[in-house]
């Protein structure tokens, strides 16, 4: 039988925020976190402004950056847990995390000193491949569980909570933390401003005038349990995670299909796995990138998942606050869709300026009070991927009940 | 829940263009660094493309990097030559779950190298799009029309095993009735070199990293000629300082999930780059005890690899265990004395240069089985 699955903490990090609390007010107040960017000479480049976090103290200098912020938002989401180690079988416990580029700085810093004639140790390339993160993790918090990483570009932090979540669900594990992380570097702004994906001007996703990304670094964790064992432990329960479906375009090595259609599939994958319709849905984390390709298809899609009720449901995306972060972005989203069930309200979508009026709500510019049940998380990455995760509030009522008849 | 059935294995690597090249290996198998040292880096030598019969005459062919292009290859034969498969398949229940240890590593090198040079305004586009792991994936999805779940793990040298538990999950729950599966890996130069330095921290030569790719194809319904059932999984990683209870719990845990028990396993590999085999014959060994002497001769960490070693070590020994090829690769072949009868569950387990680990149970499909629940 397979096993339900909650949320049982969380842990952010982001240019908006260093906690969970910090986060949860940024997006109420639709706080932006885009500055200019100080970690390296941006001046390269068309846009200098991305979504970069100061003041981050390296607890170990020798990590990569990407590194560091996993081992924080992994620490904060444990803090928040509780004593979610306290008699736990760690061979049942273990830890997925998606990213996009790894250690990216790392790699980038070996090849600018060899450049230079001055030969950095090869060591520091240890840390370049991307599994490494995760087997940090894996070891601050002695998991002997499942660890695995996942790259489906901006759609791994996400997908690393699906499959995380499925490995609880089909008996493989009772404890998971799952999220992603990913840092600001010259690789990515330079990679993204020769493809022509980089805004010169704002992020304005869904907008008539949205004219392409913002970056941003950053990392999200969840605590993610069997559901009788955060019960029986008096867990303080989030929410639900309800279903996980990631599927492919099949269209483009780049592009994504202009008919949503993979993006589709994986809303379809996941609400069968819920036992949820789309009228279910009261709202939409969106992946909202504000470039034309993914915002058109998008549309697309919600069009045909909600046909006329899109534009009674909330669709939002916070990137504009957080800068796109890559593969953190499905994770940190993920921690924003927990906090829009917890608190009963939708984040806004910044910087609209001529959103589309009439066929859909991309709760503009400021966030808003809604009664939520049911929420989507939806990403999107290079290459095709899809993910699609489906959450539900957790009754208040239902979890003192739970928690009483486990004591009886 | 679906029962899930083996049905085919490819590779693209050093040892040469398909799994019947693997057949030519000379024995003794085990010995990975004698066959493989000089043979390390020629895989992009192969004219794989013609030899899988990709069409190279497009733009998206000549722009793919070369993780993609061992990974389509591979694919094109595996879903070419499947018996029963011929041009068909895709679709909404067809999935692709790869693996790879160092994923994209090689393109972040390559763009990273030209962005140094030359500066931002003198980058490919072209390199830029390759520097995502799951490009390889992507192709795949078009070029086979795999419509359904999809997904690209880099969890270091299990990766290629760690798909194949998922594409197992896949299948068993209905959500994919056939995916391809395994791993996939391009190591840059400045990773072979660093390293190529880990035979200076372990004292002897260590197997150079290997590139390639190393696919199987899982499905919902077993092929004419499939052999084997993946019957189970367990995952974990070892705590170094409990390595014999930490293995053997991964194992227990994968017997467990296929309904089986240590007095049923037949034959077990343990594979950590260069692995061992052990094949009951007579006196009967205790799988047990081996899987705890193995565990307990695993100190971590241990020599790097790619994803590659763990897939041309699992499909050969498979073919091997079937009767169907000779020769196994980075299999120590150590106390098989002789195959009597074909064993009848196979226990393989991958064990990653960081600690990350995965065991897979097969069942040896007996004829008339079909896709019926037990």
């Amino acid at each position: 039988m397979e096993k339900r699955v909650v949320i049982t903490g969380m842990g952010v990090i982001t240019a908006t925020a260093k906690s969970v609390d910090e986060f949860d007010h940024a997006l109420r107040q639709g706080v932006s976190g885009i500055k200019p960017v100080t970690l390296f000479d941006a001046s390269l480049y068309a846009f200098g402004a991305a979504g970069e976090i100061e003041g981050l103290t390296p607890e170990a200098p020798a990590l990569d950056r990407a590194s560091q912020l996993a081992l924080y938002a992994a620490r904060g989401a444990v803090d928040d847990a509780g004593a979610v180690f306290l008699d736990a079988n760690r061979t049942r416990a273990g830890v997925v995390l998606g990213t996009t580029c790894g250690g990216i700085t790392s790699h980038e810093s070996v090849l600018r000193s060899w450049a230079r004639g001055e030969h950095q140790a090869l060591e520091a390339m240890d840390e370049v491949p991307f599994h490494v993160m995760a087997a940090h993790v894996a070891r601050a918090y002695r998991l002997e569980g499942p660890v695995a990483t996942i790259a489906i570009a901006c759609a791994s932090g996400a997908n690393a909570v699906g499959y995380a979540a499925d490995l609880i669900r089909s008996g493989h594990a009772d404890i998971m933390l799952a999220g992603g992380a990913d840092t600001i570097s010259h690789f990515t702004f330079s990679g993204f401003s020769i493809l022509r994906a980089m805004t010169r001007d704002a992020c304005r996703p869904f907008d008539a005038e949205r004219s392409g990304i913002v970056l941003g670094e950053g990392a999200g964790v969840l605590v993610l349990e069997e559901a009788e064992r955060a019960l029986q432990r008096g867990a303080r329960i989030y929410a639900d995670v309800l279903g996980h479906g990631y599927c492919n375009d099949a269209h483009h090595s780049t592009s994504p299909a202009p008919d949503g259609g993979g993006m589709l599939r994986s809303v379809r994958d996941a609400l069968e796995q819920s036992g949820l319709r789309p009228d279910d849905i009261d709202y939409v984390n969106a992946h909202g990138t504000a470039t034309q390709a993914n915002d058109a298809m998008e549309m697309a899609a919600y069009r045909r998942l909600f046909g006329e009720r899109a534009a009674r449901v909330p669709i939002s995306s916070i990137k504009p606050m957080t800068g796109h972060t890559l593969g953190a972005a499905g994770a940190i989203e993920l921690v924003a869709t927990v906090l829009a069930l917890l608190g009963q309200y939708v984040p806004p979508t910044l910087n609209a300026r001529k959103p589309p009026v009439g066929e859909f709500d991309f709760v503009p510019n400021q966030s808003r009070p809604a009664s939520l049940r049911y929420a989507l998380n939806l990403n999107a990455g290079f290459a095709g991927h899809n993910t699609a995760i489906a959450l539900g509030r957790m009754e208040r009522a239902a979890t003192a009940k739970r928690v009483a008849e486990g004591a009886a | 829940m679906t029962r899930v059935w083996l049905n085919g294995f490819e590779q693209i690597s050093c040892l040469g263009v398909g799994a019947g090249a693997l057949a030519d290996v000379p024995a003794p198998g085990h010995d990975a660094w004698r066959m493989a040292h000089p043979r390390a880096g020629v895989t992009s030598r192969f004219d794989y493309f013609a030899v899988a019969g990709v069409d190279t005459n497009n733009v998206e062919a000549r722009q793919m990097d070369e993780l993609a292009r061992y990974s389509v290859a591979c694919a094109s034969l595996l879903l070419k030559r499947a018996p029963g498969r011929e041009g068909q398949g895709g679709g909404e229940k067809t999935g692709c779950i790869l693996g790879s240890a160092f994923g994209c590593t090689a393109s972040n090198q390559a763009y990273l190298e030209a962005l140094i040079a030359s500066g931002p305004r003198r980058t490919s586009p072209v390199v830029f799009r390759n520097t995502v792991s799951n490009a390889a994936a992507g192709h795949l999805a078009v070029g086979f029309r795999m419509l359904g779940s999809n997904s690209v793990l880099n969890s270091g040298m299990v990766a290629g095993v760690q798909a194949l538990t998922w594409a197992h999950r896949a299948v068993s729950t209905g959500r994919c009735d056939e995916v391809l599966a395994g791993g996939a890996d391009w190591s840059s130069a400045l990773v072979q070199k660093r390293f190529a330095a880990q035979g200076e921290r372990y004292g002897r030569p260590t197997l150079p990293l290997l590139d390639g790719a190393g696919l199987f194809l899982l499905g919902a319904k077993p092929a004419p000629d499939c052999d084997w059932e993946v019957a189970g999984y367990g995952l974990g990683f070892l705590n170094n300082g409990e390595r014999e209870a930490s293995l053997k719990r991964i194992l227990c845990t994968a017997l467990e999930t296929a309904g089986a028990s240590w007095q049923d396993v037949d034959a077990l590999a343990i594979q950590r780059a260069e692995g061992a085999l052990w094949v009951r014959s007579s006196p009967k060994e205790s799988f047990e005890a081996l899987a705890a002497e193995a565990g307990r001769t695993c100190a971590l960490p241990f020599p790097e690899n790619t994803a590659l070693p763990a897939m041309l070590g699992l499909g050969t020994t498979l073919r091997f265990l079937a009767g169907r090829a000779g020769s196994l690769c980075f299999i120590n072949s150590g106390a098989v004395h002789r195959v009597d009868e074909t064993p009848e569950c196979f226990l393989f387990a991958a064990i990653g240069a960081d600690g990350s680990s995965a065991a897979l149970v097969f069942k040896r499909r007996t004829d008339g089985e079909s896709d019926a629940k037990p």
